[in-house]
């Protein structure tokens, strides 16, 4: 059993770097053949282009694009992902600031997604069939169908439009630097409830319809049915055999679902103007700022590689039969 | 005699009592008061926290807050010219002959740091500014002062540093305004001495800035916040009334609309005119004002052969085949109702544009120069005059097989452009134009402008405030980069040489006069609107003297009533 995990943590791992390796050469290319220039900042009517090419070359972005995939790789073995043209400082220095911001968001929404779906999901099995079913299956229906930016914009107008209740944009109050430990970190959750609400409501809007179906589905295999004949009480029913089974695929879910978030966040930061990673590959991307795009492709994919990977592990957990065919 | 004397004494006094009342209501209705945080929305964050390369828009209005230039200046509408006050310096002393200038520093200044201001400051400063090694958006001012014959500026002739309080700027011609010349932002010399000339660009100075100006940089938070505090009195002579000056970064348009309708902000700039009417009529905490500047919109026509231009590396130039003509510019600026764009989109909030001089240069604006009017009967008859007939009954109009089609581009996320763009097209396809419009991304848009890719497109520009229009019109493409419609035209490169060594304010306005005329007569461009900056501000902010230098300006004036 272990030797077939570490099998398949082995080979995953393996895939991924070639998948990485993959992506980032096609990124690498494709973004130079984006039309577009990242230097047009320092067009002037006086100086033309003059300054924009002087400056290019200074970062030795007027080389052949192999040429520069080389350099870049070979500084990355060394942790360095380069210079932002943008922003003039290293992109190492970018991403670590905004990843913070970024995890924050997108993990605590997700333990609350976790954390509401399956009481809410054992809740809707219990009534089936009933009209608070149909309310919460439609309900969730139009939240899926919605953009998440729908959903952002509805709870700007009742938490902070409407009632005043929670700020509308930004991470921090304007003088957080002036207060202690304990009022950032309450004026951090302040800001950021908003957000975290948005993605929860939408990643929850399609894994609670999931997981009812899977429910509903392990409630009717045989051998529930054959407990049920035997008299086991529904709860346990429910807690000990329909639960355990249904959550595999939503485990599954899980996991693709880490890769999501990610787009999901970056609405989201752009929205409620949050400095995190989404909002920084979108700035970079439109600036085109390629140390910054490529560092982000990398970042981003990572999340998602490392997202699926979890779901493989939590379902070889629960179900062992799966990682020999994971693994074959 | 004496009855009507008498009674204007009086009447005069009563007048003068009632004046008096009102103002004394006013002063203790708006007493200022020192104390209180504004909070403004901009729209993207600051660049660098340094003048040497800080290009956009909100980092210059920031900077200008952290780094004091000698002179302070602003524009004054009635006269149509910028006023030059003390700021760094305390007075000055231009030559007879316009080909230099003494400043006299004040003494009493201090960097935000503690260190003692001087005219070792200023010398360095533009070191910096015209060293190549540097790099910096502002080295274009090299041109003004005196260079070896090598080519090399001459920063010992150019710049000379008289005594601790005295610098003295020599120019190698008269300068028509020396003052704007030499009126850029100054640096410490003690903190940049110390970086490599090539590694500034680099440097974390350009984050953590030391300046001397009405306020100093508290904290910086990248895409969130900038916040400014009003700088010490030991250090600046000017102090503001308000306390911390918060810039916060918001991307979104419709974000910053909420939130200065429910307070979270105080000021936002770039209002779309819909939103103003709304601002005004259902706020009434919020003021809406607008500020007529220095931004235009038009629809550019590549004059030149672009295709023909790109495949010879810019070796064969010849005239567009649909827009090459200026008779035909003419024809499309009277086939287009640009007043139904103005009623349409803007209202009260743009002008109609006739040249690239704006109409707050009172004293440059050639006012014998009307709209092109809206003519499209005239329009066809200068097409057909041109042999540009619909000969296959298609409904549009073509010659020798060609039919007059182009795309019309505009960069998204415009709603203005959008707009105006619909009204092309709807215009010009009733004399027989097909336009097709293309939207592309900003980036994407630039890219192809300036490459020359576009037929026809929608664009703006922000005319400079010495009207140095030479980089917009100029013949030679290479040089003048910014010359996108390829618009060449030996006499406006005549004015332009002769602009550069006018000394006199009389000789500077015949010729941009002049310049007006034919720029006028050849319709490179059609000159659209003059496009208002509609500011709305919280109430409770006093004494506002928006200018369109900045709206920032006197801003050690305002206050929040409390």
């Amino acid at each position: 059993m272990k030797k077939n995990l570490l099998k398949l943590v082995l080979r995953r791992f393996l895939i991924s770097c070639l998948m990485i390796f993959l992506l980032i050469v096609a990124v690498f290319f494709m973004m130079h053949l984006l039309p577009g220039e990242p230097f047009q900042q320092y067009y002037s009517p006086r100086l033309g282009n003059e300054l924009a090419e002087q400056i290019k070359s200074k970062f030795g972005f007027d080389r052949p694009v192999s040429v520069q995939l080389l350099k870049w790789m070979r500084n990355i073995l060394s942790g360095d992902f380069g210079f932002s043209i943008v922003y003039q400082k290293p992109v190492i220095v970018l991403i670590s600031e905004s990843i913070i911001v970024t995890l924050s968001i997108s993990l605590s929404s997700f333990i609350l997604q976790i954390l509401l779906t399956i009481p809410s999901g054992l809740f809707l099995l219990k009534h089936a069939g009933k009209k608070i079913d149909f309310i919460i299956d439609k309900l969730a229906l139009i939240i899926y169908s919605a953009p998440s930016f729908v959903v952002a914009i509805v709870l700007i107008y009742f938490g902070s439009i409407l009632t005043n209740l929670f700020p509308s944009s930004q991470l921090f109050s304007y003088n957080y630097y002036e207060m202690t430990t304990t009022q950032k970190f309450f004026d951090l959750m302040h800001h950021l409830i908003l957000p975290i609400l948005t993605l929860t409501i939408t990643s929850m809007s399609f894994s609670i319809r999931y997981l009812r179906q899977n429910l509903i589905e392990a409630s009717n295999q045989d051998f529930v049915v054959a407990l049920r004949a035997s008299g086991i009480p529904e709860n346990i029913l429910r807690k000990n055999h329909i639960l355990p089974n249904a959550l595999i695929s939503y485990i599954t879910i899980l996991g693709l679902e880490i890769g999501s978030l990610l787009s999901k966040t970056l609405i989201t930061e752009m929205v409620f103007s949050l400095p995190g990673i989404g909002r920084l590959m979108v700035d970079s991307i439109f600036s085109r700022d390629y140390p910054v795009i490529v560092a982000c492709v990398m970042i981003s994919s990572l999340m998602v590689i490392f997202g699926n990977l979890i779901a493989d592990l939590l379902i070889s957990r629960f179900n062992p039969k799966s990682s020999y065919e994971l693994v074959s | 005699m004496k009855r009507p004397f008498l009674f204007s004494f009086l009447f005069g006094i009563l007048v003068f009592i009632i004046i008096s009342c009102k103002s004394e209501k006013d002063l203790n209705e708006f007493k200022p008061v020192y104390g209180g945080n504004l909070f403004i929305a901009i729209k993207n964050d600051i660049d660098f926290f340094n003048p040497l390369y800080s290009n956009d828009f909100y980092s210059g209005l920031i900077n200008d807050l952290i780094f004091g230039a000698l002179t302070y200046s602003e524009f004054n509408s009635d006269s149509g010219k910028l006023i030059y006050y003390p700021n760094l310096a305390k007075d000055w002393e231009i030559s007879d002959d316009k080909k230099s200038i003494i400043y006299f520093l004040k003494t009493n200044l201090k960097w935000s740091d503690g260190v003692k201001f001087s005219s070792k400051d200023v010398y360095y400063s533009y070191i910096l500014y015209t060293n190549p090694e540097v790099m910096s958006v502002r080295q274009d001012v090299e041109r003004f002062f005196i260079h070896d014959v090598d080519g090399k500026l001459n920063p010992y002739k150019s710049f000379q540093i008289l005594n601790d309080s005295t610098i003295k700027f020599n120019f190698s011609f008269s300068v028509e305004d020396p003052l704007f010349v030499t009126g850029l932002p100054i640096l410490p010399e003690h903190i940049f001495i110390k970086i490599q000339k090539d590694k500034i660009l680099t440097d974390e100075i350009n984050t953590k800035p030391v300046g001397i100006g009405p306020f100093k940089l508290e904290n910086y938070l990248r895409q969130q916040q900038i916040v400014l505090v009003r700088n010490d009195s030991a250090y600046y002579d000017r102090i503001p009334f308000i306390e911390k000056l918060v810039f916060k970064v918001v991307p979104d348009y419709n974000s910053r609309l909420n939130q200065l309708k429910n307070g979270e902000i105080d000021l936002m700039t770039d209002i779309r005119p819909e939103d103003a009417e709304i601002l005004k009529n259902k706020f009434n905490y919020i003021r809406i004002e607008a500020i007529t500047g220095r931004d235009y919109d038009y629809i550019g026509w590549n004059n030149l052969d672009n295709y023909a231009l790109s495949k010879s590396k810019f070796k064969i130039i010849k005239p567009h085949p649909l827009f090459g003509d200026k008779e035909i510019r003419l024809a499309l600026s009277m086939a287009i109702n640009r007043q139904e764009i103005l009623n349409g989109y803007f209202g009260e909030f743009a002008n109609p544009a006739i040249s690239p001089i704006s109409p707050i240069f009172k004293n440059f604006l050639n006012l014998n120069l009307k709209p092109i009017p809206f003519n499209p009967l005239e329009a066809k008859k200068i097409f057909q005059k041109k042999g540009w007939k619909d000969t296959d009954g298609d409904g549009i109009i073509d010659k020798n097989g060609i039919p007059f089609r182009f795309k019309l581009t505009i960069p998204s996320g415009k709603p203005h452009r959008e707009f105006a763009a619909t009204i092309v097209k709807n215009d010009l396809k009733k004399i027989g134009i097909d336009v097709e419009i293309e939207r592309l991304e900003n980036s994407l848009f630039f890219s192809n402008l300036f490459e020359r890719k576009l037929d026809a497109w929608i664009a703006g520009w922000t005319i400079p405030l010495d009207l140095d229009l030479e980089g917009f019109w100029g013949s030679d493409l290479n040089k003048n980069f910014f010359n996108v419609c390829g618009y060449q035209n030996p006499e406006v490169d005549k004015i332009f040489e002769q602009l550069k060594k006018a000394n006199s304010f009389e000789e500077k306005r015949n010729l941009i006069f002049k310049f007006q005329e034919i720029i006028y007569s050849d319709q490179p461009v059609t000159f659209l609107y003059w496009i208002d900056n509609i500011i709305g501000y919280n109430k409770k902010l006093k004494n506002v003297n928006f200018n369109p230098v900045a709206y920032t300006n006197r801003i050690w004036e305002w206050f929040i009533a409390q």
